[in-house]
């Protein structure tokens, strides 16, 4: 068959796609469990990472968890409830819109949701080395027993982290300012939420 | 053979290389350079997608018109692209969540359809396998290069290991993307000078 002719295009066409399809979807298909899992292992290190529980592998994680955190609904939110150190702990997984994409992260607090525990990411889109760096520790630690103020957190920029917990403010990240604007503003409109459900709020 | 085999990699690695040369997949150049994690983990996805897409294209040239040629070049290296995410998600999560949406943006990597067209299209599915493989390698040796320079004097650090001293104060600028459009600048013109000396030598 003359693979110029306008039947062997559409046919070779037709056929080459189709078996392509048909081995992605496959894969897709035989990957899909692992995936699904993985997402859960990173919602739970996310959650426990928020409330300051350690733990050594996706193991020990999996099995903290089912331990010690439980959870309830409040409409179709979930709070997540720890004790630490004989101190109860609330937590709930935000999602919010930032530069790129949406982001999911963690957050916990403490009982009256006056002080940060801790924050940890889930999933974010944002630039691979710079506004992607929120995921990092030193980032990260700067919510740790975070003091709400009144009207909430503050950006600053220009610093190189605010670990202070009484400061209420913290520090953007060098070349992703805009990432950080809106960590600060999903940051708030979480606090605001997790106040609201646990009517602590106004 | 063997000498084909070292002349094709001499050639896509030094003499023609990509990015030095053809000015080709500037694009993630620039973007993912300022981590040498998150570049030792793209390039290793554009090493394997230009490999096995020239592999694939090769062995269904004959079944690919004129017409319909470059949609199905598209085809096969966006599937490569998808199994490559997928793979990444199911067995390397965290590199998944580190690198974000670059791993999909491999799909516009210029090198990849270059190769395809360039050599694929005229050679036998092996010699195309290793075409595509060095002409990655090649796009690998200059990404690693400048990822050197800019997560070093960028964060003092390398692969996330601080090197330089606490008091070292980080080059803002080498962390952004203009930095990579100087150093791939000077790194064009310190290479193409080099080949025309040696060009004069000859």
């Amino acid at each position: 068959m003359n693979k110029e002719s306008r039947f062997a295009t559409i046919f070779y066409t037709s056929l080459i796609t189709f078996g392509f399809v048909l081995v992605l979807s496959l894969i897709n298909f035989a990957t899909l469990g692992k995936v699904k899992q993985n997402e859960e292992i990173f919602a739970v290190r996310a959650l426990l990472n928020a409330f300051g529980i350690g733990y050594k592998n996706d193991a020990e994680a999996l099995k903290i968890y089912e331990e010690r955190v439980s959870q309830f609904a409040i409409d179709d939110f979930t709070v997540y409830t720890t004790t630490v150190d004989g101190e109860e702990r609330v937590a709930s997984i935000f999602t919010g819109d930032a530069l790129w994409g949406s982001i999911r992260f963690a957050m916990a607090f403490d009982k009256e949701v006056e002080r940060i525990i801790g924050v940890d990411f889930i999933d974010q889109n944002e630039t691979p080395g710079l506004g992607g760096r929120i995921t990092e520790k030193w980032f990260r630690d700067q919510f740790v027993n975070k003091r709400i103020p009144e009207g909430g957190l503050t950006l600053r920029v220009g610093g190189t982290g605010d670990y202070d917990p009484e400061s209420g403010r913290f520090d953007a990240i060098t070349g992703a300012t805009s990432t950080s604007k809106s960590v600060e503003r999903i940051f708030n409109r979480a606090i605001e939420e997790m106040k609201r459900k646990l009517g602590g709020g106004q | 053979m063997m000498n084909d085999l070292t002349k094709i990699a001499k050639r896509n690695i030094l003499l023609e290389n990509q990015i030095l040369v053809a000015t080709l997949g500037i694009c993630s150049t620039l973007a993912v350079t300022n981590n040498l994690f998150n570049t030792v983990i793209m390039s290793v996805g554009v090493i394997l997608t230009t490999g096995l897409s020239n592999f694939t294209v090769s062995l269904l040239k004959d079944f690919m018109s004129r017409k319909s040629r470059m949609t199905l070049e598209t085809l096969i290296i966006a599937s490569y692209v998808i199994i490559l995410d997928l793979f990444l998600k199911a067995y390397l999560p965290d590199a998944s969540k580190t690198l974000g949406p670059y791993v999909g943006l491999i799909i516009t990597n210029c090198i990849i359809m270059g190769r395809a067209e360039a050599f694929a299209q005229s050679n036998g599915p092996l010699l195309s396998l290793w075409d595509g493989l060095t002409a990655g390698a090649g796009y690998m040796l200059v990404l690693v290069v400048i990822a050197l320079v800019r997560e070093f004097l960028g964060f003092g650090s390398l692969l996330g290991v601080r090197i330089m001293p606490e008091g070292f104060t980080p080059w803002t600028i080498m962390v952004m993307a203009p930095s990579a459009f100087f150093l791939l600048g000077a790194f064009l013109w310190m290479f193409n000078a080099f080949l025309m000396k040696a060009g004069e030598k000859k």
